[in-house]
């Protein structure tokens, strides 16, 4: 549909503005433009998803001594891979359509999880988030709201590995949960099942912070 | 069963925005009826809006006030990025160019391997299938360590990384690739 698009403006003459024109193609679209040489193609599909990629990454290495530096390196890494195995493979005819997102973070939800399980190594209490601070306001409503955001935090770096993975690919980045059982190599119903038990938990510390 | 205990896998679902609809309908049903679960589906959604809440310098320096959301946690097409850090531009530049080393590095050494054995091709247009999986592993594999030693005597140690794939561990080259790109940043 993009490319239907790009394609019929080109024939109305219009000049395209490539930043303009990249951020408006598919995902495929864009790896198609980068595997033929268009750097700016590459450059779109980081920008498009380097946010999710970094909201992933730091659920699983906050709490550990690198902290975001780590999300960082490893989101890099994360995407270098992907396009590593979409050059390598005939990606495009293998997996099909709208599957670049959901490679892409799969391959940063195997870092995450390889990084927290490196740093637990060296480690036996149970990871604490980092302090929440409240930037824009001292009182007293914004400090209660700051701890059980870092009380919810704290449960997600304590989650079981599966109820993780699954939490974080559907809140961070919004996959489905069939998305997600395509991602982790899991049944829909699997997912749905890790993400009750995720939900709870994060609902309970909530609710140990309030109180009774 | 208690239907509250049964529906309250449900709720967590519905929390989330991704309920199957013959669930919606056993949910809309009950909820109307039944405050207890009205209530923990506000519980499920103040703890997943907990979840998505922004943290960190990106929010900060935006200047957005700490409570409200700035993008963090929203997947493409909603609630699309409202700041493009210098952070964020970085890591596309940081990246590409951690990319074009690794494109240089692999086109070195292919081209290498090419001189060097005549036979080796001969061998390997007999087994394509073995040369296309195991070399482009071998030279990923082999790309840190290239950038910090000569090209020779990787063979071996990168053979036992060859048969690796993609989403399995991280390996310490993967850490040093990410820091080699980190510190050849200007
Ligand atoms: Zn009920």
């Amino acid at each position: 549909m993009a490319d239907a698009r790009d394609r019929a403006r080109a024939r109305s003459g219009l000049r395209l503005v490539t930043a303009a024109a990249a951020s408006e193609r598919s995902d495929e679209a864009l790896v198609r433009a980068f595997l033929a040489g268009d750097d700016e193609a590459f450059g779109e599909l980081v920008r498009r998803h380097e946010r999710t990629v970094l909201a992933l990454l730091k659920r699983y290495t906050e709490g550990s001594p690198a902290g975001s530096d780590a999300a960082r390196d490893l989101a890099q890494v994360a995407f270098v891979r992907a396009f590593q195995a979409v050059r390598r493979t005939s990606w495009l005819r293998a997996i099909g359509p709208e599957s670049f997102r959901a490679w892409l973070f799969r391959v940063a939800v195997n870092l995450g999880r390889n990084h927290a399980r490196d740093t637990r190594r060296w480690r036996r209490a149970p990871v604490e988030a980092a302090e929440a601070v409240p930037v824009w306001g001292v009182g007293t409503a914004e400090l209660e709201h700051a701890e059980r955001e870092r009380a919810v935090r704290t449960a997600v770096l304590n989650l079981p590995q599966r109820q993780r993975d699954v939490l974080t690919l559907r809140i961070d980045a919004e996959l489905s949960f069939r998305e997600i059982a395509g991602v982790l190599g899991i049944t829909e119903g699997n997912a749905r099942v890790h993400f009750h038990h995720a939900a709870r938990r994060l609902r309970d510390a909530v609710a140990r912070v309030e109180g009774p | 069963m208690n239907p509250c205990v049964e529906l309250d896998g449900l709720l967590a679902e519905r929390a989330s925005g991704d309920l199957a609809p013959e669930d919606q309908a056993r949910l809309d049903a009950h909820l109307p009826s039944c405050e207890r679960c009205r209530a923990e589906l506000a519980s499920y959604e103040a703890a997943l809006d907990l979840m998505r809440m922004p943290k960190g310098s990106a929010c900060r320096d935006a200047g957005v006030p700490s409570p409200l959301p700035c993008g963090v946690g929203r997947g493409p097409g909603r609630g699309a990025p409202t700041e493009r850090g210098r952070e964020h531009l970085d890591l596309a530049l940081s990246t590409l160019a951690a990319w074009k080393r690794h494109r240089s590095r692999t086109a070195r050494l292919a081209l290498g391997a090419g001189v060097l054995s005549v036979a080796a091709a001969a061998a390997l247009a007999l087994a394509p299938g073995l040369f296309e999986k195991r070399v482009p592993h071998a030279l990923e594999s082999a790309a840190p360590a290239a950038a910090a030693e000569p090209d020779v005597g990787e063979s071996v140690e990168t053979s036992a990384l060859a048969r690796r794939q993609d989403d399995e561990e991280i390996t310490s080259e993967d850490v040093a690739l990410a820091a080699l790109d980190a510190a050849e940043q200007p």
